[in-house]
């Protein structure tokens, strides 16, 4: 009996179209406008970003000679039309106007102010200070040797060692940040499986449903019943969201940077952390129809704005002022659980987040069930 | 008015939904204005980078190292902490810079003995060589007057002094701008209204004239006494008299946010601009409502499609950041030209907003909102022969 | 004598402070079919979900198949049968998934389903209409839809809770042809209605509920003449003087006479030829009528006279 009910569930799910529209169709077709809103952002974030700029040398001099040896500029050595032409297109940042002579201040001309710019006038000042410093030794008394002190001015040092990664951490390797829009995605996708729960325990309880009545008139026990209902609710679930994942890392081509099985795991987990909690809020709004829509879409968008659907930044913004919130969203973990394995590799963070999934799903069935335990009902 | 009160009572049901979506675009828009520039164009100003120090050492020169970057960055400093010793320290930096800062700088112990620092930049983005610039420019300042025989504190008052005294370098702005980077609070709420009011109108109205078209209820509207053009003439007087509620409350939240706003006297032209995307949400929800009687399918599609015009038309991200083919496409898409109108009246100076751009806008707004209405009265006849 | 196949004895069921069902007896003989008669809001809906052990009862005691009846009851729920005043059935699934889906409920053995689930089908006329969803069916179909989901697994015991409420007159002639079938086929049957005329059709005995009390109990013709009137006169005639009244009164067995409108009613108890009487009296004393009817008593008669209220409110 337990597989005939299953069945025929599945069956009964499988045609229902909000169920498959909201389950799957929903996020697949937000997930394609996250794509052609952020596609850019993604693609761009595999190569890293570099200032270009135009210079009009007008003859060889120290700067340009600097110049020449920067690795985080992008250069562009040409005429002043040409330059002009380039800022107004915004190919170039900037122009630098190299110095007539050795001695004379080279100038940067922009069209805007921005990060871009910002560096190409430190760079310009990092220039200039190299004459101050040495106005500013020849004028101080406090100086005891000068010489050794201007031949370390002419000098290009770099005091700093970027860390490009650490533990198992690549930077070349990391995931882009905009994928977090896409973890936010898929966990409120795995969260409005709450609303298939709810109607499966509709269907299910003789005090929410006509077709609860004959279910609870039957001969087969009320946990049999809502188990097979629920495990179909399950499949769908995992289905949807294991095609979701495949839509996204195979036809979108946007890299998870994780071996995919664990990226359907923790999805899929996810999945059956919305069931539970749809069963837990079917039980609580039982009989008001409105509640019934409204609590899980509110607890679902609720949730996913606090794991980055609208503003990527907002789970870390949270993990930094008051930590816990991210360890009870759902969302939240899930979304913490891809950034974790994507980023960092499996590793504890990853594990600790299925923990906090099973434990939620676990907590919302048990109570359930306790609630549901009752053998008959005081009012139908 | 029967219809017209009954309209409003059915509309109360859904009370909660439609205070959600009023909350929605309070929290985004008010985020949205507050991460935009008003950018003083007529001279250079450096960019304002957010950077995380940890100071491992906390030592005179790291203290004045710090000093030195606040002055023109934002700086967050964590003390107390070891990098190399905290793996979870390691990734909570890493995540920060990820998503928060720009460069995160490591001071380890030792630091002023070797001079040297480690760093985290940002995956993408320029800023991290911003700041090496100026931590390299104030570590050889004091390496140079150590070296010239000064003391440590010696050193570094000289470091910060020079840095500080260092003249203006030779930039030149010249304010022709490839776009606009001025985007006040005033623009930044209006560009984000198309998602709450789209959604508005359709769970409002949407799901409300679905539920006066199900079969009883309309049969027994039309059994009545009521003639049919006074049942229409209410119905569409109480969706403007809804439509035109729910964007007054919009525009209140609007300007209440954006007192301070400079480009506040433009304030008509976005007006109306949202008056023209108002009869588009209308003819919206009433073509959904024609497809469909079943709320779930009515508050699904509504989403789908408000959501995806809001991600490619220029809504949740700026147009200039969409790539060529997306643009292309959202030529098709009635919010694409909302915001292109938007951007015209935040660009425009003085009286030139009411250009034949501006109009086209709202020319090619109204058309989208006659095609959708005509084709909700088309569906609507289709599923009545068809019943 | 075999135990009865359900006995409520004194069964009390309250919400809050109103009294729903107020110390109510049945019993139901195997072979029987039960007609529990009621006016809206007498508790028959009530006793039901209480005799299915879906509501919890206050007082009393119920036994179906000689055992206690409890949610746990598996075995007497094996041979009990349901079809519900709303409709009970799947939208997604067409008729025949349906008949089989429920049947699955009941019975493990998929051959022993497939030949129940056919005749089910074939039982309530819908053969035509396996393959469609509930939302195409008339209001009709679907009701035997929801007859054949209830008894598709051959029930020994049917509880039928007002089955044709808003049912051509067709359809609701095969429901009842239908009900008779299953009770010469073996099944107990309990049938709760306001509709009298199917109740008096229908069942053997009958049970009448108001205000959650048994009011009155036994077959039709029983409760008919345990009543005072036997008869019920109506004459077409225009409005008239008390004197004329009061002297139709007085002719043999009749003991109430009203008017309303242009319609005599003259109520008699016992006695024959009450009509004769009564036309002879009105052309003897050239009083103008149309049309004169003679009726016997119904189960509204029964109700109005012990509750002083009619059946259909």
């Amino acid at each position: 009996m337990f597989t005939h009910v299953f069945l025929y569930k599945l069956k009964e799910m499988f045609r229902m179209k909000w169920c498959i529209g909201w389950n799957l169709v929903f996020p697949i077709v937000l997930a394609t406008a996250f794509y052609m809103g952020f596609g850019n952002f993604i693609r761009e974030g595999e190569e890293k970003e570099v200032t270009q700029v135009a210079v009009v040398k007008e003859s060889d001099t120290s700067f340009t000679e600097i110049l020449k040896r920067v690795d985080f500029l992008e250069i562009k050595w040409t005429k002043e039309e040409e330059a002009k032409r380039l800022l107004k297109k915004g190919r170039v940042d900037g122009i630098f106007y190299g110095p007539k002579a050795e001695g004379d201040q080279p100038k940067l001309v922009i069209n805007e102010n921005g990060v871009g710019q910002t560096l190409l006038s430190q760079f310009l000042k990092s220039y200039n200070l190299s004459e101050f410093q040495v106005k500013t030794l020849m004028e101080s008394e406090k100086v005891e040797d000068i010489s050794k002190a201007i031949s370390l001015v002419s000098q290009e040092v770099e005091y700093g060692e970027e860390i490009t990664g650490f533990g198992s951490y690549k930077k070349e390797e990391e995931i882009s940040p905009y994928m977090q829009y896409f973890f936010a995605l898929i966990a409120m996708a795995s969260l409005f499986s709450a609303w298939l729960s709810e109607f499966i325990l509709k269907e299910m309880l003789a005090s929410q449903s006509e077709i609860g009545k004959r279910y609870e008139c039957g001969p087969i026990k009320r946990s049999i019943t809502i188990l097979a209902a629920i495990l179909a609710g399950f499949v769908i679930e995992i289905l949807c969201n294991v095609i979701l994942v495949c839509y996204i890392q195979f036809v979108l081509k946007l890299s998870f940077h994780a071996p995919l099985f664990y990226v359907f795991f923790i999805s899929c987990l996810a999945g059956t952390c919305g069931i539970a909690f749809g069963i837990f809020f079917g039980i609580l709004c039982a009989g008001k129809e409105n509640l019934m829509v409204t609590i899980p879409l509110t607890f679902s968008m609720i949730c996913s704005f606090f794991s980055g659907l609208m503003v990527g930044n907002i789970q870390q913004l949270i993990q930094n002022k008051m930590p816990i919130i991210n360890k009870i969203n759902p969302a939240a973990v899930l979304s913490d659980g891809l950034y974790s394995i994507g980023t960092y590799g499996l590793g504890r963070e990853y594990w600790v987040d299925v923990a906090i999934l099973l434990g939620m799903t676990f907590a919302c069935i048990l109570i359930s069930s306790i609630i549901l335990r009752r053998k008959s009902y005081a009012s139908l | 008015m029967p219809v017209f009160k009954a309209f409003f009572k059915t509309i109360k049901v859904r009370f909660l939904s439609i205070v959600t979506y009023f909350i929605i675009f309070l929290i985004f828009g008010s985020m949205s204005a507050n991460s935009s520039r008003t950018a003083m164009e007529e001279k250079f100003q450096e960019e304002k980078l957010s950077i995380y120090v940890v100071d491992e050492e906390e030592s005179p020169l790291t203290k004045a190292l710090i000093e030195s970057l606040s002055k023109d960055e934002k700086v967050d400093v964590e003390t107390g902490k070891k990098w190399t010793e905290q793996k979870e320290f390691q990734k909570k930096v890493n995540d920060n810079v990820r998503f928060f800062y720009s460069y995160a700088l490591i001071l380890s112990k030792g630091f002023s003995e070797r001079h040297t620092y480690q760093f985290i930049m940002e995956h993408d983005g320029v800023g991290g060589y911003v700041i090496n610039q100026k931590v390299d420019a104030f570590l050889k300042s004091y390496e140079i007057y150590l070296e010239a025989g000064m003391e440590e504190a010696e050193a570094l008052q000289m470091t910060q002094r020079t840095l500080g005294e260092i003249g203006e370098s030779q930039i030149e702005l010249t304010g022709e701008n490839k776009q606009s980077d001025s985007r006040g609070s005033l623009y930044s709420f209006f560009s984000f209204l198309p998602y709450s009011l789209g959604m508005l109108m359709c769970i409002g109205i949407g799901l409300v004239l679905a539920e006066l078209a199900g079969d009883c209820l309309s049969l027994r509207i039309q059994a009545s006494a009521m003639s049919f053009l006074k049942n229409k003439m209410e119905i569409i007087g109480a969706m403007l008299v809804y439509g035109l509620a729910t964007l007054l409350i919009l525009l209140l939240i609007i300007f209440l946010q954006s007192l301070g706003d400079p480009d506040l006297w433009k304030a008509g032209y976005y007006i109306l601009n949202s008056l023209f995307l108002l009869l588009f949400s209308l003819a919206l929800s009433y073509f959904l409502s024609s497809l469909t009687k079943d709320n779930g399918i009515i508050n699904m599609v509504s989403n789908m499609l408000t959501l995806g015009m809001s991600f490619t038309c220029g809504v949740f991200v700026p147009l200039e950041y969409l790539g060529d083919g997306v643009i292309k496409g959202a030529h098709f898409l009635p919010y694409y030209w909302y915001i292109r109108a938007c951007e015209i009246v935040n660009q425009a100076k003085g009286s030139q907003i009411f250009s034949g751009d501006y109009l086209i806008c709202l020319l090619i707004l109204t058309l989208f909102a006659v095609v959708f209405l005509v084709a909700g009265m088309i569906a609507g006849k289709v599923k009545e022969s068809h019943s | 004598m075999s135990k009865p196949v359900v006995e409520i004895k004194n069964l009390v069921k309250r919400y809050g402070d109103q009294l729903a069902v107020d110390h109510f007896s049945l019993q139901l003989e195997e072979g029987e079919i039960l007609g529990l008669l009621g006016p809206n809001g007498s508790g028959k809906t009530t006793t039901l979900h209480c005799l299915l052990a879906l509501l919890k009862y206050d007082k009393g005691e119920i036994q179906v198949f000689g055992k206690e009846m409890t949610p746990e009851s598996y075995d007497s729920k094996k041979n009990i049968g349901v079809v519900m005043q709303n409709v009970a059935v799947v939208d997604t699934l067409s008729v025949y998934e349906n008949v089989d889906f429920f049947c699955g409920l009941y019975i493990r053995d998929k051959e022993t389903r497939k030949k129940y689930v056919e005749e089910a089908i074939a039982f309530v006329g819908l053969e035509e209409y396996k393959k469609y969803r509930p939302k195409k069916l008339s209001g009709g179909l679907l009701r035997r839809l929801n007859i054949a989901c209830g008894i598709v697994h051959k029930p020994k015991l049917i509880i039928f809770d007002e089955p044709t409420v808003a049912v051509d007159p067709q359809s609701r002639n095969a429901i009842l042809e239908g009900i008779r079938t299953l009770n010469q086929r073996g099944a107990s049957i309990i049938y709760t209605s306001h509709y009298m005329e199917e109740v008096e059709e229908l069942c053997s005995r009958i049970v009448i509920m108001d205000k959650g009390k048994n009011v009155v109990s036994g077959s039709a013709a029983q409760l008919k003449t345990s009543i005072r009137n036997s008869e019920t006169v109506t004459v077409e005639t225009k409005k008239l003087d008390q004197e004329i009244l009061e002297e139709i009164r007085q002719i043999n067995h009749v003991y109430q006479v009203t008017q309303s409108g242009d319609k005599l009613k003259i109520k008699c108890d016992g006695g024959s030829h009450n009509l004769v009487h009564i036309m002879n009296y009105l052309i003897e004393k050239k009083v103008d009528f149309g049309r004169v009817t003679s009726e016997l008593p119904t189960l509204n008669d029964v109700f109005l006279e012990i509750t002083g209220k009619e059946l259909r409110d």
